[in-house]
């Protein structure tokens, strides 16, 4: 098996051909006029370069000895991508919810799920945080947050 | 006289009641975000970006300065204190710092951290004065050759010393790159890779991909571990050093504040560098060089005094020939043009206000700080109490807040919850996030260079060796792509670069 340098160089390999690939039909132009295709060409060809370059080093490594180390063992992946996914979901009712009800909704899960809090921990949390940084930024900055249904 | 004049007129703008409040409160944020670990100038700064834009270029940028150094004199207390940086560049400190807290030295360690970032903010700060006229004057003489050039060889010193290899960080500067294409041509007005997304139209946003490199990913980071951190029980006393204390750190700041110093104007050299730097010389000059590690104060004096000249520094490319030579200042790129201004050497000149008064703000802002971190110190040692469980939500809502008020948008969420994504796997594979971050501030302008070099000549390609100052700039970024290739060179650049954490 390939090890973590290998693997992360053929994938970013495989983004600068596609970059190199999806460039052309804006014209690359020549280099008397370069078009508007021109630079993400270049810089398709630069990725796909560099990390040949990568994977070479990677190979290298690995004649070393240097193996495929799962970057998520002994970590408790799950808690960065519960809270990956509960941003998500907020992105997505941010605005037919508003931002104090979603806030709120974020927070509580947050606090709740993620290293449990007390429920008077969560509830104190998720009606200041969202009241609080409503009144900062939305009342004193002036920052237009979404309002939602409820208008708030 | 001229220098005079130009004081005259910092002290002017500086002065003014709003440049005052507005510079106190840049520096207590700072303080706050330096203190807080998980909260990085970098993402400090983006996430009160669009909340500057009701305020004049001038206070911003002042505010936007004061989170910058303010958060280095802060970070130095979470090493001390915990043995945690608060950001990357006060890691040196963690060393002696902590060694010193262990003996119940934890008062002069954070008394001549902050009276050593004090002097070396003020040495560096006359330096600016000196330096950034003249410099903004030869870099008038700049064409689309020289800036490509120096563009170029910006990037390539940026990932000389990147974590991972210079392979890996060169290939997140051409990424970099290519993300900044995204958008509106600005030479031919055609859209690229926009996906008909509108909020693409002008070009993918910094401050989502800030957000989302520097502060999602952090917090995702931090969540995968254990969240169990607990501050050095200690009773914080004498924070005035001793006459002994002066006498052993006094040159350690003199030093660190002239290696800050030149090591900031360099792209890529920042705080972190200057650290390194910094310890390495006070070891080697010591006459107990034994005592590194143990709780010697030259080992907290030099690397902090150091760290402060070099964020001052880093002003000076910024603001002369518009090239950030770190994340941060990519962001007060940003910032600057968001605000109708253009960094380079014009600015100087078009904007005397803006420059002389964020110089002089600097100076006031060093003395706020002062105030702010010795007697405070409790205060700060408290807010490192607050468990992390629990302020995790809020730097995440604070990234939501700073990414969507830019155009009102949920799109620039979802972008932002994407590189935060991107930023996590990266962590994970050793990439590096800064040199991505600078080259799409970049990218447009080395695009335009490029294209207008070409476009000049008739694709004559020697343009950019046939121009001094080009060819000088170009022969620096092949030597530095060339030198890690010496084994001796690589062997030192892996040390350092596996030394220093991102």
């Amino acid at each position: 098996m390939m090890n973590n340098e290998q693997i992360s160089s053929a994938i970013w390999f495989a983004i600068g051909l596609m970059i190199l690939f999806y460039s052309l039909p804006y014209g690359i132009g020549g280099i008397r006029s370069p078009g508007t295709g021109f630079l993400p060409f270049l810089t398709g060809v630069a990725i796909c370069v560099l990390a040949s370059t990568v994977f070479i080093t990677g190979t290298r490594s690995r004649r070393r000895g240097v193996k495929w180390i799962n970057p998520f063992a002994k970590v408790m992946w799950s808690k960065p991508l519960t809270a990956l996914a509960a941003l998500l979901v907020y992105a997505f009712i941010l605005n037919p919810v508003g931002f104090i009800p979603s806030t709120a909704l974020l927070v509580g899960f947050l606090l709740r799920v993620i290293q449990p809090q007390s429920w008077l921990v969560v509830l104190l949390g998720a009606i200041l945080t969202s009241l609080v940084t409503y009144l900062v930024f939305q009342v004193w900055l002036g920052t237009q947050l979404p309002a939602g249904l409820l208008g708030f | 006289m001229e220098y005079i004049a130009n004081l005259w007129l910092g002290f002017s703008v500086a002065l003014q009641p709003a440049s005052l409040f507005f510079c106190f409160i840049g520096v207590l944020i700072g303080t706050l975000v330096g203190v807080l670990p998980g909260l990085g100038p970098v993402a400090a700064i983006s996430l009160l970006l669009p909340a500057t834009l009701a305020l004049t270029p001038v206070n911003a940028i002042i505010m936007l300065a004061g989170i910058y150094y303010g958060a280095m004199y802060g970070g130095s207390t979470t090493s001390i204190l915990l043995n945690i940086p608060g950001e990357a560049a006060s890691v040196i400190t963690c060393l002696d710092g902590y060694q010193m807290a262990r003996k119940g030295r934890a008062g002069p360690a954070l008394g001549i951290a902050a009276f050593g970032s004090f002097i070396a903010g003020t040495v560096a700060i006359v330096g600016m004065m000196l330096i950034a006229p003249p410099l903004a004057r030869m870099a008038l003489a700049f064409g689309p050759p020289e800036y490509f050039s120096l563009i170029l060889c910006g990037l390539t010193l940026v990932t000389f010393l990147a974590k991972g290899g210079m392979g890996k960080a060169l290939l997140m500067a051409a990424v970099g790159l290519f993300l900044g294409c995204i958008g509106m041509d600005s030479l031919m007005g055609s859209t690229r890779f926009t996906m008909d997304i509108a909020e693409l139209t002008d070009g993918i946003g910094m401050v989502p991909v800030i957000m989302g490199l520097f502060g999602v990913a952090e917090v995702l980071r931090n969540l995968e571990q254990s969240m169990e951190r607990s501050v050095f029980e200690t009773k914080i006393k004498h924070i005035m050093p001793t006459l002994q204390d002066w006498k052993d750190s006094i040159f350690p700041i003199i030093r660190g504040s002239v290696i800050g110093f030149f090591i900031g104007v360099l792209p890529g050299g920042g705080g972190l560098l200057s650290t390194f730097t910094s310890y390495a010389v006070e070891k080697k000059v010591s006459r107990h060089p034994e005592t590194f590690g143990e709780g010697a104060i030259q080992g907290v004096a030099g690397p902090e005094s150091a760290n402060n000249a070099a964020s001052t520094a880093t002003f000076i490319p910024l603001l002369t020939l518009g090239i950030p030579p770190n994340a941060t200042m990519a962001i007060m790129f940003g910032a600057l043009m968001m605000y109708g201004l253009h960094p380079g050497p014009l600015l100087l000149k078009e904007h005397p206000d803006m420059f002389w008064g964020l110089i002089v703000s600097m100076y006031i802002g060093n003395l706020m700080l002062l105030v702010l971190n010795l007697p405070l110190i409790g205060l700060w040692v408290k807010i490192l109490k607050v468990p992390y469980p629990i302020l995790f939500p809020l730097i995440l809502i604070f990234c939501v807040i700073g990414s969507y008020s830019l155009n009102n948008s949920v799109m620039e969420v979802l972008i932002m919850i994407f590189f935060g994504f991107v930023g996590y796997m990266l962590k994970k594979f050793d990439y590096e996030a800064a040199p991505l971050i600078l080259s799409l501030v970049l990218g447009p302008r080395l695009e335009s260079s490029l294209r207008r070099s070409l476009l000049m000549q008739q694709g004559d390609l020697t343009i950019f060796l046939t121009r001094p100052i080009s060819a000088v700039f170009l022969v620096i970024a092949v030597i530095l792509i060339f030198l890690p290739l010496l084994p001796k060179i690589r062997k030192k650049v892996q040390t350092v670069a596996e030394e220093t954490p991102t």
